[in-house]
């Protein structure tokens, strides 16, 4: 069995779930890429799914897939009830305006030869074919919605912007065709500290304001705790754990998750640097490990774990795992999930 | 006691570049010094002079680069400004060595791993080809890259990025510098091999007592990792103290407002960031007064007109910058008569959300 489980799928409660999605990419000689193999999750209305992982774990390849850019290898991606993976090239265009997609390098994903007003209505003039009033008028409000004054900033290009700035007016064509979702794919990782926090509030205001429901990309665990509602942890391919943010960080199951978090540099000179540190180097995607993908490199290996594959089980209220060895977690932990006194 | 003299003083080193725009001033007028062994971590945003500050420790400007009479940097007692130029290329290696962010640019990706570690021992130390191919063999083991003698064979890139970079401070120490200059080592790399390669670093630092610059804009990794922290903002050092100082009893309102804007896992999720409004300023322009000034929450009339110059506040060498220093009375009446007002003398306005 291949699957790494479903047991922290919510049913039919979802706007948007992936199911068994596999992504896999052909490396010459019959060699095969295994990017994304087999992983399910799903997102609530409204809430804002953390995916984190290191550098090449398949988090933009799996956001990509849910766009269908390319379709997945294998697996569905049902959208509000609709099946994105057997829609036909049109209907698949008219179901991506609601669903939208940011890239981590702001700069070099705006047309440097377009003025500010018509990158934004890019996607208004291709859809409703009303470039006048109407869409000036909805320009101007979400450049104004994402701090940018519509009269200063209009007629310029993007290489006058800050980089910062630059990821507002991508917002701003995220937003100027009322998307219910936004795929937000390592969105502040190319922007300076205090950059970053100006961005991810924004983001926190439009997810507020709009009613958006969002997929938050990002390899910065602080910063994925600091926006998500659920956060779903990825190794090589495959989902390690599924939690709230705060019982993740609390209190991490998977070995994985575990020493992820003890490296973080904590600004804090009184908390010591932590003497773990992780064994090895990431196995190749081409020839992943057998079982457990993580087994090269954990501290908790034992012979089970190269035979068989763990599948994702609750170990606590809305906690899953996906190991055979977790640690041990408080069976149920308050502030599961979103914390609803902001 | 008499005090040894640091092994690197730095004295008012200012380093502007000309451009088609004027005169860039990148860094402007900065003083620190450095003892042996000891590990100094420099932060600051993007573009604020890290960089070319250590460039200019280096003597290895581009040729636009002006560096003004009166900018010292002595090392090791020696003026490093008047080295000739072999001089200078025989002391970078066996005295200061440099990694950057990107091994692959101080890396020759046509080249094979071995050859590139051998070059510079044999060009710095005159050792024979079997001398320097040992020497590379035991600095491999050393910085910890499984399998060396096949990774000497092969090219960088057949190595992960962690790996290429454990293969530059190879490199680095081939000549074992008495300085190691460390600009963004691992701003690149995912936070479990940033990890291994700052413990890598660490380990390496006390067994051959080097002292080491590490530049970072993370303050977490500079908290663990140096003894010292100097934090720049456009061009200038605005605050230095050691370490436990610097985090407890920070003074400048730019190091508060880098801290408080970052994101910490230890804090609950949606907690709201105080972001810094703004962007830092220009520095091909004529820039009076204080230029943190247009994004600082407790700026006053002096501020816009006064440059305030960074002085030792008498607390264990603890230096800074500011008129009206966080923590201080002045500073909390400059933050109540603005906030009453709603806008700072610099036009800052209070009431509105932080716009970059
Ligand atoms: N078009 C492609 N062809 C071949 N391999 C690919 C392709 N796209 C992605 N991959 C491979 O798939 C794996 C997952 O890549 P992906 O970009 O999804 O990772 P990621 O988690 O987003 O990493 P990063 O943090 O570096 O952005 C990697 O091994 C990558 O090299
Ligand atoms: N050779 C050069 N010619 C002209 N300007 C330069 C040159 N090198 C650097 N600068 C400018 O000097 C300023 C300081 O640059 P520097 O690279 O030191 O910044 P930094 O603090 O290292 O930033 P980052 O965090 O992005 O690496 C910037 O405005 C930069 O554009
Ligand atoms: S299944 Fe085994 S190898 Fe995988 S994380 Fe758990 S203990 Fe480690
Ligand atoms: S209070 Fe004045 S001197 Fe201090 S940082 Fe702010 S603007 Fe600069
Ligand atoms: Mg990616
Ligand atoms: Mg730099």
């Amino acid at each position: 069995m291949a699957g790494t489980g479903k047991v922290h799928m919510r049913g039919d409660e979802a706007l948007v779930t992936v199911e068994d999605l596999v992504m896999e990419f052909p490396a010459g000689r019959r060699a095969v890429v295994h990017a994304v193999s087999g992983i399910s999750f799903d997102i609530l209305e409204g809430e804002t799914l953390g995916l984190v992982g290191e550098s090449g774990c398949g988090k933009s390849t799996t956001g990509r897939a849910m766009m269908q850019l390319p379709p997945p290898t294998a697996g569905s991606v049902r959208f509000d009830g609709v099946e994105m993976t057997e829609l036909s090239k049109e209907d698949l265009r008219r179901t991506r305006t609601r669903m939208q997609m940011i890239f981590q390098d702001p700069i070099s994903s705006l047309n440097p030869r377009r003025k500010v007003k018509d990158i934004v209505a890019e996607g208004l003039s291709i859809w409703h074919n009303d470039a006048g009033e109407m869409a000036v008028q909805k320009v101007n409000e979400v450049l104004d919605a994402v701090g940018l004054d519509p009269e200063v900033v209009s007629d310029r290009r993007p290489h006058q912007f800050s980089g910062g700035q630059c990821q507002r007016i991508c917002i701003a064509r995220a937003l100027v065709l009322d998307p219910k979702v936004i795929i937000c794919d390592e969105p502040v990782s190319a922007l300076d500290v205090s950059v970053q926090a100006q961005i991810l509030n924004l983001l926190e205001e439009m997810k507020e304001r709009y009613g958006l429901t969002l997929v938050f990309i990002a390899h910065d665990l602080a910063v994925v705790k600091n926006v998500s509602d659920r956060v779903v942890v990825m190794y090589l391919g495959k989902v390690c754990e599924v939690a709230g943010p705060d019982t993740l960080y609390a209190h991490p199951a998977h070995p994985y998750t575990d020493v992820l978090l003890a490296s973080i540099p904590e600004p804090d000179p009184d908390h010591p640097v932590s003497d773990r540190q992780i064994e090895g180097e990431l196995p190749s995607p081409i020839n992943p490990p057998s079982g457990c993908r993580f087994r090269t490199r954990c501290e908790k290996v034992q012979d089970l774990c190269s035979e068989e594959e763990p599948e994702l089980r609750e170990i606590a209220t809305d906690h899953y795992v996906a190991c055979h060895f977790p640690n041990e977690v408080p069976v149920s932990v308050n502030g599961n999930g979103s914390s609803d006194d902001s | 006691m008499a005090a040894e003299r640091p092994l690197l003083e730095v004295e008012n080193l200012r380093t502007y570049f000309d451009t088609p725009r004027g005169i860039l001033k990148a860094v402007d007028g900065v003083s620190f010094t450095l003892d042996k062994g000891e590990t100094i971590g420099i932060v600051g945003e993007s573009g604020s002079g890290k960089s070319v500050l250590v460039r200019s420790i280096m003597n290895i400007l581009t040729s636009n680069a002006i560096v003004p009479d009166g900018s010292e940097v002595f090392f090791d007692g020696k003026d490093t400004r008047n080295l000739s130029r072999s001089e200078a290329k025989h002391f970078w290696g066996t005295q200061m060595a440099m990694i950057f962010q990107d091994p692959m640019t101080s890396l020759n990706p046509v080249k094979k791993v071995g050859i590139q570690i051998t070059e510079s021992i044999r060009y710095h130390l005159g050792a024979s080809k079997q001398e320097a191919m040992d020497r590379a063999l035991e600095l491999m083991v050393q910085v910890g890259i499984p399998e060396p003698r096949k990774r000497l064979k092969e090219y960088p890139h057949q190595l992960s990025g962690g790996m290429r970079q454990r293969v530059t401070i190879a490199i680095a120490l081939a000549c074992n510098p008495k300085l190691l200059i460390a600009d963004e080592p691992t701003t690149a790399l995912d936070v479990t091999v940033q990890k291994q390669i700052l413990d890598l670093l660490a380990s390496l630092q006390e067994e051959l007592g080097m002292a080491m610059i590490l530049i970072t804009h993370d303050l977490g990794v500079v908290a663990g990792r140096a003894r010292r922290i100097g934090v720049m903002y456009a061009g200038k050092m605005v605050e230095t103290a050691d370490t436990t100082t610097l985090f407890h009893h920070m003074n400048h309102p730019y190091t508060e407002a880098l801290f408080k804007s970052i994101p910490r896992v230890e804090h609950q999720s949606h907690t709201r960031l105080d972001a810094i409004s703004g962007r830092p300023p220009d520095m091909v322009l004529d820039l009076v007064g204080c230029r943190f000034a247009p994004r600082c929450r407790y700026a006053q009339e002096q501020c816009t007109t006064e440059e305030p110059e960074l002085f030792d506040t008498g607390q264990f060498g603890h230096r800074q910058a500011c008129f009206y220093p966080v923590g201080s009375p002045e500073n909390a009446e400059a933050l109540a008569a603005n906030q009453a007002t709603g806008i700072t003398a610099a036009g800052l306005d209070l009431t509105a959300a932080a716009v970059s």
